[in-house]
């Protein structure tokens, strides 16, 4: 089997979810694996698993190659808490259980990417700030935080802002590059999931020296926070 | 919620299919309680109590408003569905209500009234048939409410709503076919998968079956074996529909269903050749090659740019330089792989190989040739290459070294200046001499990739050892910060054998180790190595003229997940040794 890149996506699938976020997330996944079924690198060597954290944490699709993917149904409950740090524990579970480390008589494979999609900040903040160390140890090639945030469609503009700058905060001390989508329209999420595969494109042949990742520099539609 | 009249639940309808005529009868089944209730308490027959009127919901409940609403009249329904008996003078009887319900439910079931003629002149028919498909029971049933002879019906709407019932036979479960969502697996073109036509659909018993425009997609179904022969053309999200009819009613398709299906590129049809831009610095050709002879040896270069630079038009990023030192003997061999995270690497594989080449030769000009003869002479007796260390060490070493400087005053010099680090580079090193008695051997590496030596009787040596990280491509570059700082581990890339019978020495970046020689035990095992010589030399013909240009060819193979540049070095002893086969050389540990 040759070297591969795994690439682990984490959606929020909590109540706030609900509706057309959800949809445009569909959408956008949609996207992500037709494009990087179009990539010849991609289509040999992305293995995706994506899973979904509400008040549990689902493993929607194990690992996969990518063109062996099949994009699953994403249910989103009426309501309830966001487990983002038992989500990120499963993550980290996953990936000890996943990914094949190099040995001397074993080809290890690329370094594995995560891309976290919430739109709250976490409801179990405890258990969050402590698995941040493990998913750091992981030593995933990158770490990508997605904010989601909805400023048309709150009421409480101060309110929202605030609650986005207290995600942004958080997603900081997990995540190595955070990202926030303005809108949860259709073309935004299109726009973040191709920005998505082009930085998981780019995941394999970047991946030369013990550094981070580079990625690509992000469309017009997101704004990068850190 | 949509509504729909009765009369388009016949059976020429998908609704047949859809189950059967549960939802006919259902719906009558509302009708007849309703009348039950109502109507019959006050003996009366509705005007509108035809299956045109009757509008049916998706929950399968009838819309009775229209009979609430509507006024009453004292008269019987339409003629159609009036019972023989009844005359304009007695309208309406218990037993007509029953005829009347079951004339709809003829009508439903048939498609056409049970009487015979137009609107206004018609008649009963003694012989009327009925025959719905698996419903024997169900269609005398409905064919007794219709008997001419009143005392023969149920006795009231309550007993016929029972008869019919009682009568009815729910489909089977899985008599009805069932489709799969999607196929089971994805596709890809021009990869040919038999798939087993009841991991698509099943319940197809009874049922012929019609695969819409499967040919066009390069599916065949093979009827024999039950499989559908896949052998994709077009690539996509795609539809695949599926045509049921039933025997009993042939010429119509009574349900289409469709299964969606994931068809994957093939890969090699994605693999796009760009040129890189060719007005940007420090051009370097997409392949290069050479053959060098001397009088010990014959020398193979070839370098290719990989598919995943040729895809994104990017430069190779791969360089090598062989030359031979005539007044000392050395054959000098350099290859180099740059980053391709590294803007600038392609410059940095060739001033490493340009610059260490030429630090070698300088080495051997300034009296190192004769100091390296002297050191070696006495060991050769001994067969220990191993002190030969400290000599290497300058020699090889220092051309490293001045390799990196030479990257560094380059890159400090450039406007506006650069980063080392825009010139990451591997190093593999590699000199070689023929002495009376066979070869002294020397290397340094720094990355990956590897050098090897394969001696006459096919034991390898693994002369290199790789720096490797726990996740693929994770390595080291002659460019990182304090790369030399650590003497010991300087001592621990290099190596120096002597070896008596040689066949060939090999350098190759790692465009090549990653698919042939994919983990460090393999470049030591002999199995791969017999492989890996049997398929380059097969291919190169090294006896043959234009070697270096079959082997550049060869640097094309193909191997799922790799597609990097690759370039190999060969060093083959001119002349096959004579005599037998002696035992292998040292290396430092």
């Amino acid at each position: 089997m040759s070297r591969r890149l795994p690439v682990y996506i984490l959606l929020d699938t909590s109540g706030s979810m609900k509706g057309e976020p959800i949809e445009s997330v569909k959408n956008g996944l949609a996207s992500l694996v037709a494009s990087l079924r179009r990539d010849p690198n991609a289509l040999e060597t992305v293995h995706l698993c994506l899973m979904t954290f509400d008040r549990e944490v689902k493993t929607l699709v194990p690992l996969t190659l990518i063109d062996e993917f099949m994009l699953p149904d994403i249910v989103v409950p009426d309501s309830g808490p966001t487990m983002t740090g038992l989500a990120l524990r499963e993550v980290c579970r996953a990936v000890r259980a996943d990914v094949v480390k190099s040995t001397e008589s074993k080809k290890g494979d690329w370094r594995p990417l995560l891309f976290i999609m919430t739109d709250g900040v976490p409801s179990d903040s405890a258990e969050y700030a402590a698995i941040i160390p493990h998913v750091k140890a992981i030593g995933f090639g990158t770490v990508v935080g997605c904010a989601a945030l909805m400023k048309s469609g709150s009421k409480d503009i101060e309110k929202s802002k605030l609650d986005g700058e207290r995600l942004c905060a958080q997603l900081k001390l997990l995540c190595s590059h955070v990202v926030s989508l303005d809108t949860m329209d259709g073309n935004t999420f299109l726009a973040f999931f191709k920005w998505v595969s082009s930085a998981v494109a780019h995941g394999n042949l970047s991946a030369g020296t013990a550094n981070e990742v580079s990625l690509p520099p992000p469309p017009a539609e997101i704004s990068v926070v850190c | 919620m949509s509504q729909e009249p009765l009369n388009t639940f016949d059976l020429w309808a998908d609704d047949f299919a859809e189950g059967d005529p549960t939802r006919i009868l259902l719906a009558l089944g509302g009708v007849m309680r309703f009348l039950d209730d109502k109507l019959s308490r006050v003996g009366e027959c509705h005007p509108n109590l035809v299956p045109e009127a009757l509008r049916v919901n998706d929950g399968m409940q009838v819309d009775l408003d229209f009979l609430e609403n509507a006024e009453i009249k004292r008269e019987a329904g339409l003629l159609f569905y009036r019972a023989p008996e009844l005359t304009d003078d007695n309208p309406t009887t218990a037993h007509g209500e029953v005829y009347a319900l079951a004339a709809i439910a003829y009508r439903a079931f048939a498609g056409h009234p049970p009487t015979r003629g137009s609107r206004r002149r018609w008649s009963w028919q003694a012989d009327l048939t009925l025959s719905i498909p698996n419903q024997p029971e169900l269609s005398k049933a409905i064919l007794d409410a219709l008997s001419i002879d009143p005392l023969k019906r149920p006795q009231n709407l309550r007993a016929l709503h029972t008869a019919l019932f009682q009568a009815y036979k729910p489909l089977a479960v899985g008599q009805r076919p069932k489709v799969e969502k999607r196929l089971p697996i994805n596709l890809t073109v021009g990869k040919v998968v038999r798939l087993p036509i009841n991991k698509v659909v099943t319940g197809t018993e009874g049922w012929d079956v019609r695969w819409v425009g499967l040919e066009a997609l390069g599916i065949i179904v093979d009827a024999e074996a039950k499989e559908l022969v896949c052998t994709p053309m077009v690539s996509g999200e795609l539809r695949i529909e599926l045509e049921f009819s039933h025997p009993d009613r042939p010429c119509h398709p009574l349900l289409s269903e469709f299964t969606q299906v994931t068809i994957n590129p093939d890969p090699d049809s994605l693999w796009q050749n760009k040129d890189a831009d060719p007005t940007a610095p420090f051009q370097k050709p997409n392949v290069a090659h050479e053959r060098m002879e001397t009088p010990y040896a014959r020398v193979f270069a070839a370098s290719q740019r990989g598919r995943s630079h040729a895809h994104e038009g990017s430069f190779r990023e791969d360089d090598y330089r062989v030359s031979f030192h005539e007044s000392s003997g050395w054959h000098l061999l350099v290859a180099a792989d740059g980053a391709g995270s590294a803007k600038l690497s392609r410059r940095g594989s060739e001033l490493a190989c340009l610059t260490s080449q030429e630090t070698l030769r300088q080495w051997l000009e300034d009296d190192g040739a004769s100091k390296l003869d002297e050191a070696i002479a006495p060991l050769v007796e001994e067969g220990n290459a191993a002190k030969l260390k400290h000599q290497l060490y300058h020699w090889l070493v220092g051309a490293a070294h001045s390799s990196l400087k030479a990257i560094k005053d380059e890159a400090a010099r450039m406007d506006p200046p650069r980063p080392a680090k825009d010139f990451h580079t591997t190093l593999l090193i590699c000199a070689a001499k023929k002495l009376p008695t066979g070869w002294v051997l020397v290397s340094f590496t720094i990355g990956d990739g590897g050098v090897g030596i394969r001696q006459g009787d096919g034991t390898p040596i693994a002369f290199c050892e790789p720096d490797s990280g726990e996740f693929a491509g994770q390595t080291v570059f002659l460019t990182v910060n304090h790369v030399f700082d650590d003497a010991e581990r300087n001592m621990s890339r290099l190596h120096a054998a002597f070896v008596q019978d040689l066949s060939a020495v090999v350098l190759m970046t790692d465009g090549i180790t990653d698919p042939r020689f994919p983990t460090e035990a393999s470049l030591k095992d002999k199995g791969c190595w017999d492989k890996f010589w049997a398929e380059v030399s097969g291919a190169a013909q090294f006896d043959e003229a234009e070697a270096d240009a079959r082997l550049l060819k060869w640097l094309s193979f193909k191997s799922a997940g790799n597609h990097d540049d690759r370039t190999i070095v060969f060093l083959l002893p001119a002349a096959v040794t004579e005599g037998a086969a002696t035992p292998s050389g040292s290396i430092l540990p």
